[in-house]
């Protein structure tokens, strides 16, 4: 008899364990985060004997005028009921096992003065027993909460409940925390590649928003000409990034609001050296698909024949990118209006491109691809142009320019 | 033992890796002791983890239980085999496989005979590495239930490596950021590259010392090598001169810190690194109020991390003067922000700089002879 009942016990651990592989499994086969919640809401339900199972997560809310972050708790999944919005922290059992980070094991919710029953009249579900695990990752944050409700069996839950709860709340926890990170990792980059260009543009206001209407025209270029997503960014950050070096051109030549002598040129020339100087020094710390970005900022003045700098390099030895990047970067500089000088018209620019790709230093493909979506280009720069004007990208004024005022 | 053991064992295993792979600090330690204890079940021989190395195009072992670290091409062999087509590989006899490498048998004096091989997938759906079993002592091949145990385990173990992966991308891709910045300003000014990095090492042992926790610890690092980015905003001519400067030059010096604080709050840094917007501007505010930049945070409300970058730039730059001041020693420019501690500088700080006298000393003697006015 007691044997038996060992032996039936053995077996529901088995297959509950046998879940536990399962929703392992599914761990790096389901990429979709909703549907993984989903289906650990439902094991949890199933494994763990309940009625029902509700998934919480920690969410990040503006706190109004006040734009102080509040951490607090929204229902993701619910069997059967809307959407449950908690603060984190006592007042509820989800929130605060969210806080605490340790789990809550209730045989009657009713009896713990903690609980509170006023969600029960929405919901239009009497809880009994509740048992409420921390979803906790590796590093030790709480993103959210998990609660099964009312066991069938009756009696609450017990310690292998507890345990199995905490085992699919670590997967849940993983889960999450990758998903999250993976759609971070894009805006992290993003952010970090486009403090560069604030600085670069700080530095060079005569040329100011010329950064970002490259890197703007480059990527429309690029994918007129039927670049994947993928190449467009390594397009875009080459081309945040193609003036790096101007970061170290003295003031006298950079800012010079006049057009520049021989040797003062040549000084200016040695920005695109200098950001490839800069880049490649840091290449090796640059995510693997984003290795080939200080190749193609550095050689944005290489001409086909041959006859560009800092390398000379010709044809095919030039990025593809490189080249979509010489081509807006002319483009702009023409288009853009100078203390010494009136913009070119759209027109004028494309006639001078198309002279420079005829005359074998450009890449005509790329000259007819940025003609074919010049009314999108014209919008973008009105757009870029305004932006930087709201924004007040320049950040200080020129007074100090003047030279009598330094001296004084 | 029968099968059934077998199974719940193994089952077990993935429970306890389950429960511990969120509150385990040291990820290899837990694999290894893992997949020790995977071995003994499936009375294998052996059971490695290889991940994939992109810079060098090769696979490398983590986990391989007493054997030393080995590595190869990624395309070689039956790991090779399994990164490349993503699928999983069960060999009953290694040695009858065209693609079994026999290469690592001669290196090691290991003889494989049969191998069971899974990918290890990230949440991002790229293979990461290759999990894998060696020769079962039955000499039987390994089966599908062996394979259903080998494939839960990796892919847990997976998504905790891959979160470990990303966030060291992520850390690596700031650090590139910070040192083109830094490279940046060095261009300008020679030495302000080396003061970056040595302010940044003064900060970082004492907000160390002052038991800081590690995320905190690297934002105070981040902050302090890009401290001085407003000075891209200060004419040559006052970041040049090795003599003392006008009050017209001092008053442009000192916007700096407005300069770096509306150029890091313009970068709008997304995750950690944003953090350093509150931080690294207020370097030249005093601990009894006033200083520069001018407006809040006054005094004490300044952040802790930023009191701390302001002892450590003062340090140095009192040994290393700009400006035409004569250099003072360690211990002079220690008793100077003695003095001024309560006053300029937070006198808990200082009190914690002071006890690192002798670690300051090995930092110091790295950039003896380092600086020269240009």
């Amino acid at each position: 008899m007691a044997d038996s009942k060992e032996a039936a016990r053995t077996k529901r651990r088995l297959s509950r364990l046998e879940v536990l592989r399962q929703v392992s499994c599914t761990l790096v086969a389901e990429k979709d985060l909703d549907r993984l919640l989903d289906l650990i809401a439902v094991e949890t339900t199933r494994v763990l004997n309940a009625q029902r199972s509700t998934i919480y997560l920690v969410v990040e809310e503006n706190g109004g005028q006040t734009h102080e972050k509040r951490l607090s708790l929204v229902s993701r999944v619910a069997q059967g009921a809307g959407e449950i919005s908690l603060p984190l922290g006592k007042g509820s059992i989800a929130g605060e096992v969210a806080a605490s980070g340790c789990l809550i094991n209730l045989k009657d919710a009713y009896q713990d003065p903690r609980f509170d029953a006023a969600w029960e009249s929405v919901t239009g579900f009497r809880t009994v027993s509740m048992l409420t695990a921390p979803m906790r990752t590796p590093r030790g944050d709480v993103v959210g909460v998990v609660q099964a409700l009312n066991k069938n069996t009756g009696g609450g839950f017990d310690s292998e409940d507890e345990e199995m709860l905490t085992a699919l709340c670590s997967q849940a926890a993983m889960a999450i925390e990758n998903s999250r990170y993976l759609e971070a990792q894009g805006k992290v980059f993003h952010s970090l590649i486009r403090g560069q260009a604030v600085a670069i543009d700080a530095r060079d206001h005569i040329t100011s928003g010329h950064t970002w209407r490259v890197a703007a025209y480059a990527v429309e270029v690029g994918r007129a000409m039927g670049w994947k997503e993928e190449e467009l960014r390594i397009l875009e950050y080459s081309g945040l990034l193609h003036d790096q070096g101007k970061l170290g051109i003295p003031d006298e030549v950079l800012l010079k609001p006049g057009v520049l002598s021989e040797w003062e040129f040549a000084l200016m020339k040695s920005h695109a050296s200098k950001t490839k100087e800069i880049l490649e020094d840091v290449r090796h710390l640059f995510p693997m698909s984003l290795r080939d970005v200080p190749e193609i900022a550095s050689a944005h003045h290489e001409k086909l024949d041959g006859s560009g700098y800092p390398q000379g390099l010709q044809g095919a030895e030039i990025a593809p990118g490189a080249k979509i990047l010489a081509v807006v970067d002319i483009f702009d500089a023409l288009t853009a209006r100078r203390p010494y000088r009136e913009p070119e018209t759209a027109q004028g620019a494309l006639e001078f491109l198309r002279r420079e790709a005829l005359g074998g230093k450009l890449d005509m493909e790329v000259v007819k691809a940025l003609e074919g979506i010049m009314g999108k280009i014209l919008k973008l720069k009105e757009g870029i142009d305004n932006w930087i004007r709201e924004r007040g990208m320049e950040l200080w004024d020129r007074t100090w320019l003047q030279e009598g005022e330094i001296k004084a | 033992m029968g099968d059934s053991g077998k199974r719940a064992r193994g089952l077990e295993l993935l429970l306890q890796l389950s429960l511990e792979i969120c509150s385990q600090r040291d990820l290899r330690c837990l694999l290894e002791r893992v997949w020790k204890e995977l071995t003994r079940i499936l009375d294998a021989e052996r059971s490695s983890i290889f991940l994939l190395d992109q810079e060098n195009k090769e696979l490398r072992s983590v986990v391989a239980q007493e054997a030393q670290e080995i590595s190869f091409h990624k395309n070689k062999g039956i790991a090779g085999r399994v990164l490349a087509t993503g699928l999983p590989m069960l060999i009953p006899d290694a040695y009858a496989n065209p693609h079994f490498n026999p290469d690592i048998d001669r290196m090691t004096g290991f003889r494989t005979r049969s191998i069971m091989a899974v990918p290890m997938r990230g949440h991002s759906g790229s293979v990461l590495g290759v999990a894998q079993v060696l020769n079962r002592k039955d000499g039987r091949p390994f089966d599908e239930e062996d394979l259903a145990l080998l494939e839960a385990l990796a892919a847990i173990a997976s998504v905790a490596i891959e979160t470990v992966q990303l966030y060291e991308e992520q850390l690596r891709a700031t650090e590139a950021v910070i040192a083109a910045l830094v490279k940046g300003l060095e261009m300008r000014t020679e030495v302000m590259g080396a003061h970056a990095s040595m302010v940044r090492a003064y900060s970082t042992l004492i907000a160390e010392a002052m038991g800081l926790e590690q995320a905190r610890v690297r934002v105070v690092g981040w902050a302090a090598s890009l401290h001085d980015l407003g000075k891209l905003a200060v004419p040559d001519q006052v970041l040049r001169k090795g003599a003392p400067l006008s009050v017209t030059e001092r008053s442009l010096y000192e916007k700096h810190a407005m300069w770096t604080k509306r150029l890091l709050e313009k970068m709008e840094f997304y995750g950690e690194m944003a953090a350093i917007a509150g931080i690294a501007p207020f370097h030249h505010k005093e601990y009894k109020g006033g200083g520069f930049p001018p407006g809040p945070p006054e005094g004490t409300d300044v952040p802790l991390e930023a009191r701390i970058i302001a002892v450590a730039d003062s340090l140095w730059c009192k040994m290393n003067p700009r400006f035409g001041e004569s250099p003072m020693s360690l211990q002079e420019a220690l008793g100077f922000l003695r003095r001024e501690a309560g006053r300029r500088f937070d006198p808990e700080v200082v009190e914690v700089l002071s006890g690192l006298k002798e670690r300051l000393e090995v930092c110091g003697a790295r950039q003896a002879g380092g600086w020269k006015q240009e």
